[in-house]
């Protein structure tokens, strides 16, 4: 038993459903003999990590399948020990460098020399080369960035190094010159809709096109978002109809929730009212931006178009200050603050 | 924002000067202007507006009704004098609020308090000696008004007349009402410089009471009873002016000084002048005028006597064992007080005058155990030679014997950890002593001293008052020719060192070599300089700079005072303004009443808005400051930037009265709390993230904002709806994804709003829920990794073995276990400490051989244990293999 998702995930690049072109310029790359260094980005849910993980079966052949996953300490110079977790098959490795938050670069510096600096022994390998991937790439550090750049070119010989982020502005330079810049697109509508259908098919699940095009278009492109939310409302409801109603993520529900109180009354008890649930918020791990964001987008549904561009710039705003500050809460309130602000003096001129 | 503004504000009343000349000039042109005024609207309109009469008339006689017609005589004003001062009194208060802050904005707003206070000065007209009506002094003189006082009109416009040294000797001023340019504080110290006495309240020998508005009106009754002349601060700058100066205040000094210098007169005589002259130059002051005689320590009198009788009763006191007495006395005795007002001095005094040889010891002197024992025994078990020798010779001191000790414990509450065992020895020592002890401390509350204070006599020595020191500053200064300008240095001096003696006196030797008379200002300097910090809890200085009286302009606390605060916290007061500055009500938004225009609760509210919008920008620009001084950055140099942006400048926009009106309204930061909530959960999800890492392929964030809805209802839901044959289900969702119970437990709490975990919990039936955690625990479940934490103390552990023996490592696992365990007992019983640690650790590598479980080491409990275990085992092997 496991969920859907996760059941009819593509294993090989053939059975990919969408992108089609991307599909096909990964095969002949894996096939070509001189595989690059990537970097992947895209938005989440849009399949980066299934299409890297295609392009690994078509490089190394089922190997890479058999995965174990070990968690390694380090230790810094100044003798702290951090544990990092690594997925790996004799072909690949997989690591999650913004794990240990600041100390990013002590992870690369040791782990990708390590590797970098053993040969491949297994004679009947495809390839001579190992592939590490570094997920979150864009949340790597400076110095763990420039850390990379001449171990890269250094040990290309016998490593390979594929980058999954979200975007490329937070990559330095360097590293982007080095890689073969691979964007994957989010799914469209018809798309996801597409890949719905199919899983619908599969399960011999009754549902009507227009429900599971609600999904998609709910989804907003994140097609791993569309199908879990396909199978938490096959879980709840027996009998879909065309009307039934789409769920949304609990942590949608709860800054709704804020929005629908921001717009209702702007007064200092409210803010602080509002100061706890961000707190609940962040306690359970949703990150600021996110609850910034979706904030934003939740106010639209009930302002004025005459402050929406207002709103829109204090969000960015703030969403800038956001990652330059260090506590999250500040800024979500003194958005907060102006947003009711923005409220009371376009209720004054009307 | 306005920094200029802002500066102008905080800098107190030196920075609206400018903006209050401009008033002046303005009440100057245009001498009609109503007290009620719309901004951004021209003059013309305020012609017609003033022209509407004033209902000041028609109050004045009701409240003459009340107190009886005949008074109704003594308030002939004219109504344009009075007109004309309501005008600047509402310049005034304009310049206070939040006119500035809303000049570009259409907002009417009367300031009711305001308008309130005109009609009573109405009766006070500056030009002319204040007559007092019992209407005016009754008139709404409340706490309310009292605290809304907004300074002096005019701060600076009147040039301060330098007047001849202590022209004002021997006059009593009393202080009431607003002065027109100077405050409070100002006015009084003026009057100080000049020789003159400020009183709080008026009596029969009080020279002037000085009178400016809104005088209290208890003081005004007294006044009028007792017929004191009253100035008004023109005339008070008047008479500074001509009165004439009196060079010498000790010889033509009137009555009320007559008897101080007479005591000063008396008391150099006392001072011994020539006897040891040789070395005087050489000496600290504060040896050089060290008391002689019991009569020359400056207050305490009381104290100083009964510690001379304890001391001259206790060799009687002694023979009897001090049980058959009364039971406050004690063979020890214990003085306490602040430093520098004598004790130790007192303490050495009397036993001297008593006859006794003096031993003392201090800080300096190791105080442990074995010391004490050794410097008491000879103490006590042999003769002084210094009482050896004089015994005969010593005139007019009580000597019978030479063999009289006296111990004196100074510093008894600086007995620390290097004098281990010395408090428990010095009471021991106390209780079967053979000699007197006086222990001396500062704080007889500290617990070190508790314990002390059940076998001595409690001595407390009080600060001395200004008048008991006053005298022999005076005798002193006399003695190394230092002048005073007026007598009132000395009680600044006194009251600015908290009433430190000696600290006094080093601040007078240093200032001898630099000064020839110190004035007024040099002592006022002096107290600011020294005054100690007081001890301020973060809820007083979040009250002190998110309160209404910091931003006051009577309060002349500089914009660096203000800034000092954060100094005090610098940690934590950032933090308290962002956890309260909502909970108070700015005071910019308050006072707008019901106006033809617009509804005044909204412009409160909008108002209000603006203020805390401001207020969280600044907080928020503070964030970012903060990251460079924390972050990879290290720029400590920006503190003070940090402290304007996170405390000054919010305090600012949102500083009022807290709108519940209660102090301890104010709570503690709720982001640490937070915070480490925070921390925990992402732990949490970082391990549920680790674990479904073989099934999935998202990130941390995909797991929690995509993963988590649907899971927590697939692992929930079959619990609720099939009940207990849900379980297995769910037992086979959790094993697909390499999910503890513990991460199922994390699943649920991670959950918010419909998802949230207690609510989801609520639906599962008990009986389901303890069947399901049974169930979960007796099948075995795949794990996708051991923790690196077990893994590394195995390496360990290995690494610490004598040899490292590969064949050994193949060895049937039992045979060595059960040796390890036996031997591991053997071993244990011989140490108390390890004994069941180590048992604990025997059964864990049992555990983790099987396998089964990868939590087995999380803890890494009993390392302590755990390592002799391994290293017995490691000997055991050895032994074998030979």
């Amino acid at each position: 038993m496991c969920l859907l998702v996760d059941k009819y995930r593509p294993t090989s690049l053939d059975q990919l459903t969408y992108h089609h072109d991307l599909s096909h310029l990964l095969k002949i790359t894996a096939h070509s003999g001189s595989f690059p260094h990537m970097l992947m980005y895209g938005p989440s849910g849009a399949g980066k990590k299934t299409r890297i993980f295609c392009v690994l079966k078509e490089l190394f052949g089922e190997g890479v399948e058999k995965i174990k996953i070990d968690q390694r300490t380090f230790v810094t110079s100044s003798n702290r020990k951090l544990d990092a977790n690594i997925a790996s098959s004799i072909y690949h490795l997989e690591v999650t460098p913004s794990d240990v938050g600041n100390y990013d670069r002590i992870v690369i510096q040791e782990l990708i020399k390590d590797v970098a600096q053993t040969q491949q022994v297994d004679l009947n390998a495809k390839q001579r080369f190992k592939v590490i991937i570094i997920n979150e790439a864009d949340a790597l550090g400076r110095d763990a960035q420039a850390a990379l750049r001449r171990t890269m070119e250094k040990y290309a010989k016998n490593i390979r190094i594929i980058f999954c982020c979200n975007v490329t502005s937070r990559i330095i330079a360097p590293i982007r010159s080095r890689c073969l810049l691979v964007r994957v697109a989010a799914p469209t509508i018809e798309e996801s809709t597409q890949v719905l259908r199919q899983i619908a098919t599969n399960e011999k699940i009754k549902i009507s096109d227009d429900v599971l095009i609600r999904i998609a278009g709910k989804s907003e492109g994140n097609l791993r978002n569309a199908i879990l939310t396909f199978e938490t409302m096959i879980m709840q409801q027996a009998n879909i109809s065309k009307t039934s109603e789409v769920p949304s993520p609990d942590w949608k529900d709860h800054i709704e929730n804020i929005a629908k109180s921001i717009i209702k009354t702007q007064s200092s008890a409210n803010i602080m009212e509002i100061r706890l649930v961000f707190y609940e918020l962040i306690n359970h791990c949703i990150p600021a931006p996110i609850i910034l964001k979706t904030l934003t987008f939740a106010l639209f549904k009930h302002v004025h178009d005459d402050i929406k561009m207002q709103i829109t710039a204090q969000a960015s705003f703030y969403d800038h200050r956001l990652r330059t500050g260090q506590k999250v809460i500040i800024h979500l309130e003194a958005f907060v603050i102006k947003v009711m602000h923005l409220i009371l003096s376009n209720n004054q001129k009307s | 924002m306005d920094i200029r503004n802002f500066f102008g504000k905080a800098g107190g009343t030196s920075g609206n000067k400018k903006n209050a000349e401009k008033d002046v000039e303005n009440t100057k042109r245009q001498p009609k202007k109503r007290m009620t005024k719309k901004r951004g609207i021209n003059d013309s309109d305020e012609e017609t507006t003033s022209k509407i009469p004033l209902p000041v008339s028609n109050q004045d006689e009701n409240q003459t009704d009340n107190k009886g017609k005949s008074k109704r005589k003594q308030k002939k004003i004219k109504v344009e004098e009075a007109i004309k001062e309501a005008a600047i009194k509402e310049e005034a208060i304009k310049e206070e609020t939040a006119s500035k802050y809303f000049s570009d904005k259409r907002i009417t707003r009367i300031d009711s308090k305001a308008r309130k206070s005109e009609l009573e000065s109405l009766h006070n007209d500056e030009s002319k000696p204040i007559e007092i009506t019992k209407s005016n002094t009754n008139k709404g003189f409340t706490y309310r008004n009292f605290l809304q006082r907004t300074g002096p009109p005019a701060p600076g416009t009147k040039e301060i007349p330098i007047g001849a040294d202590n022209c004002l000797l021997g006059m009593t001023f009393v202080f009431t009402g607003d002065l027109e340019s100077l405050n409070r504080e100002e006015s009084q110290d003026l009057v100080k410089k000049y020789g003159g006495k400020v009183t709080a309240s008026p009596s029969s020998r009080t020279s002037y009471v000085v009178v400016g508005e809104d005088a209290g009106p208890k003081k005004m009754e007294k006044v009028q009873q007792l017929k004191i002349p009253t100035l008004t601060e023109d005339q008070l700058l008047e008479l500074i002016k001509t009165s004439p100066g009196k060079s010498d205040f000790l010889n033509k000094s009137p009555k009320t000084t007559k008897s101080r210098v007479e005591n000063i007169v008396k008391d150099s005589a006392q001072i011994p002048n020539s006897s040891d002259t040789e070395n005087l130059m050489s000496q600290l002051w504060t040896e050089k005028y060290k008391p002689k005689s019991i009569k020359e320590i400056c207050g305490n009198k009381s104290q100083v006597e009964s510690l001379q009788k304890w001391l001259n009763a206790w060799e009687s006191n002694h023979k009897t064992g001090f049980k058959f007495q009364s039971n406050n006395l004690f063979p020890a005795a214990l003085i306490s007080g602040n430093p520098g007002i004598g004790k130790t001095t007192a303490a050495h005094l009397i036993g001297k005058l008593e006859g006794y040889d003096v031993k003392e010891f201090n800080a300096s002197d190791t105080r442990s155990k074995k010391e004490l024992d050794e410097v008491v025994k000879t103490a006590t078990q042999n003769t002084s030679i210094a009482g050896f020798f004089h015994h005969e010779s010593s005139q007019g001191s009580k000597r019978k014997n030479a063999n009289k000790i006296l111990i004196i414990m100074d510093e008894a509450d600086g007995m620390s950890a290097g004098d281990r065992g010395g408090m428990t020895e010095l009471i021991k020592l106390i209780r079967k002593t053979q000699v007197p002890i006086i222990c001396i401390c500062n704080d007889r509350k500290s617990p070190k001293i508790r314990s002390l204070l059940n076998v001595c006599q409690e001595f407390k020595f009080q600060k001395p008052r200004v008048e008991q020191i006053r005298s022999r500053i005076m005798t002193i200064a006399t003695r190394e020719k230092i002048k005073f300008n007026t007598i009132n240095v000395v009680d600044e001096l006194v009251k600015g060192a908290n009433a430190d003696i000696r600290q006094i006196l080093t601040l007078l030797s240093s200032l001898k070599y630099s000064h020839d008379t110190i004035n007024y200002e040099d002592a006022k300097e002096f107290g600011k300089a020294s005054e100690k910090d007081t001890g301020m809890n973060l809820w007083e200085m979040a009250y002190m700079i998110l309160g209404t009286s910091t931003w006051n302009p009577r309060n002349k606390s500089s914009l660096n005072d203000k800034l000092d605060l954060y100094f005090l916290e610098s940690d934590l007061l950032p933090l308290m303004i962002q956890e309260n500055y909502l909970k108070v009500k700015p005071e910019r938004a308050t006072g707008f009443v019901k106006h033809n225009e617009g509804n005044p609760h909204f412009l409160e509210q909008l108002v209000t808005m603006e203020a805390l919008s401001k207020a969280a920008d600044c907080i928020s620009d503070g964030d970012l400051v903060d990251r460079m001084i924390h972050g990879t950055q290290q720029h400590w140099s920006l503190m003070p930037f940090h402290g304007m942006m996170s405390c000054v400048l919010p305090a600012y926009y949102a500083h009022g009265n807290s709108s519940g009106g209660q102090a301890n309204q104010f709570t503690f930061p709720s982001w640490l709390g937070q915070n480490s909530k925070t921390g925990k959960y992402s732990r949490l999800l970082k391990e549920i993230q680790i674990h479904m890492r073989l099934r999935i392929s998202g990130d941390k964030n995909e797991v929690r904002l995509n993963y988590l809805p649907t899971l927590s209802k697939a692992l929930s839901l079959p619990l609720i709806c099939e009940r207990s044959e849900g379980i297995n289900k769910v037992i086979g969702l959790m094993d697909y994804y390499y999910l503890t119970k513990d991460d199922w437990d994390a699943i649920m709490e991670l959950g918010v709003g419909s998802n949230d975990g207690e609510k989801i919990l609520k639906e599962i039936d008990k009986y389901v829920k303890t069947n399901f955690t049974k169930r979960y625990n007796v099948t075995s479940h795949p794990v996708s990794f051991f923790k690196a934490s077990t893994v590394n103390s195995m390496s360990k552990s290995g690494s610490t073995r004598e040899l490292p023996d590969f064949d050994e490592a193949i060895e049937p696992e039992e045979d060595s276990k059960e040796e390890e365990v036996t031997d591991e007992e053997n071993d244990l019983s011989k140490d108390k400490f390890i004994k069941t640690v180590g048992q604990n650790t025997s059964s864990r590598g049992k555990r983790n051989s099987s396998g089964a479980s990868n939590r087995g080491g999380r803890s890494g409990r009993g390392s302590r244990g755990g390592g002799s275990g391994r290293g017995s085992r490691g000997g055991v092997r050895k032994s074998a293999s030979k």
